[in-house]
C-alpha cells in the first residue's frame, strides 16, 4: 500500500482548468450529460440497490478486474435524477484527482486499510471537498452559470428587492438561494450545488450581489 | 459485433449519456446497462427496436445489421456461464461516499462486495 500521509490538495483555478478540458470533451451545452462523459473517459456507472439503506452510501467507486465503475442508488431516477448526477460527477472527480491514492488498491483488506487511514487522517474530508469542488465544475461551468444567474437577476429585479426588504438572514443567501432554485432544472443539479457554487470566489456571484443589493433596494 | 456493443457504440456517437437513453426509449437505466454489457438479451418488442433506430439515427443501410445482432442476442444465446464469470470476478470498492459521514465496518464492505456480486 502507497503511504496516503499526504493527500495532494487541488487549488480551485487548478480544479477549474480541469473542469474546463472535461467540458471539451462534452461540448459547450447544459445539461452536462454526466453519464456520456463517464463513458468516454472509459468509466462504467452500475446501479445497485439500496445503497443507502443497507450499508448508508451515496456512492461507491469499485474497481472490477482494474476497471473503474461507479455504483449509485437504484431506485426511482426521476425522484433522484439531479442527486445522481452529483454522485457521479463526485465519484468521477475522484477518478481523475485521486486515482494514485487508490492505484495499489488491489484486495478488499487493501479498500479497508486505506479506508481506515484516510479516515483517522481526516484526509477524507480533503479528497471528499477536492472531489466536491470538481464536480460542481463539471456539472456547473463557470461562465455559462455566471451568465445565467446575472440574467436572472437582470430580469427578477423588482421580485429581488421584495425579497432583501422582507429577509431575516443574509439577504445575499437568501437570493442566491432563490436563484439557484430557478436554475436547478437547466443544469439538472439540486439546489444546494449551485447556490454552493455561486457563492465561490471562482464564480463571484455573492460578490456581485453584495455590491449591488444595496443599491437595488435604494 | 454484439448487440449491446452496437448500440453504445452509436449511443456515444450522439453524445447520448445512458440514463438519458434509456429514459428516451422508456427502458430502466440499470437493465440497459445490462443490456449494453450482454448480461441481459437485447429487447424483442419491435415498437422499442425501433424507437431506439430512430433515436439513433440508424439509417436504412444498418438497421438490417441492427435487427440482426438483436435478434442474435436472443436469451438462448447468451453464455450460460456468464453469471459464473461475473461471480468469479474481482470487485474491489475502492472510495464510498457514506451519508454524514458515517464509520463503515469490514464486515459491511463485505456485505456490500456481495450485492454487487449478487446483483451484477
Amino acid at each position: 500500500m502507497k503511504n496516503t500521509n499526504f493527500v495532494k490538495w487541488h487549488k480551485h483555478q487548478e480544479l477549474e482548468e480541469i473542469a474546463v478540458k472535461i467540458h471539451q470533451l462534452h461540448g459547450a451545452d447544459v445539461p452536462i450529460d454526466i453519464d456520456y462523459l463517464v463513458e468516454i473517459m472509459g468509466l462504467e456507472i452500475r446501479e445497485i440497490s439500496r445503497l443507502k439503506e443497507d450499508f448508508g452510501l451515496y456512492g461507491l467507486l469499485a474497481k472490477i478486474k482494474g476497471k473503474f465503475v461507479i455504483f449509485v442508488q437504484r431506485g426511482d431516477l426521476k425522484l433522484t435524477n439531479y442527486h445522481t448526477n452529483l454522485t457521479i460527477a463526485e465519484e468521477l472527480s475522484h477518478c481523475i484527482l485521486h486515482r494514485d491514492h487508490f492505484s495499489d488498491v488491489n484486495s478488499l483488506e487493501d479498500a479497508y486499510n486505506f479506508y481506515i487511514k484516510l479516515n483517522s487522517q481526516q484526509s477524507e474530508m480533503m479528497i471528499e471537498f477536492n472531489a466536491k469542488q470538481l464536480a460542481y465544475a463539471i456539472l456547473l461551468p463557470r461562465a455559462d452559470l455566471r451568465k445565467r444567474a446575472d440574467e436572472t437577476y437582470e430580469k427578477n429585479k423588482i421580485a429581488i428587492s421584495q425579497i432583501v426588504k422582507t429577509a431575516s438572514e443574509d439577504a445575499c443567501d437568501v437570493v442566491i438561494s432563490s436563484i439557484a432554485s430557478s436554475l436547478s432544472d437547466i443544469y439538472r443539479v439540486p439546489d444546494g450545488a449551485i447556490a454552493f457554487r455561486l457563492k465561490t470566489k471562482i464564480v463571484g456571484f455573492k460578490d456581485f450581489l453584495s455590491k449591488n443589493l444595496k443599491k437595488l433596494c435604494e | 459485433m454484439v448487440f449491446g456493443s452496437f448500440v453504445k457504440e452509436r449511443r456515444l456517437k450522439k453524445k447520448m449519456g445512458l440514463r438519458v437513453f434509456a429514459d428516451k426509449i422508456g427502458e430502466d437505466a440499470g437493465n440497459w446497462c445490462r443490456i449494453e454489457s450482454g448480461k441481459f438479451p437485447a429487447p424483442s418488442d419491435i415498437n422499442v427496436l425501433n424507437k431506439i433506430s430512430e433515436i439513433l439515427d440508424i439509417k436504412d443501410s444498418d438497421r438490417g445489421k441492427f435487427f440482426d445482432l438483436a435478434a442474435d442476442n436472443s436469451k438462448e444465446k447468451i453464455p450460460a456461464d456468464i453469471k459464473q464469470q461475473i461471480e468469479e470476478n474481482d470487485i474491489i470498492p475502492v472510495l464510498f461516499r457514506t451519508i454524514e459521514m458515517k464509520k463503515i465496518s469490514k464486515d459491511t464492505l463485505r456485505k456490500l462486495v456481495k450485492r454487487i456480486h449478487e446483483e451484477y
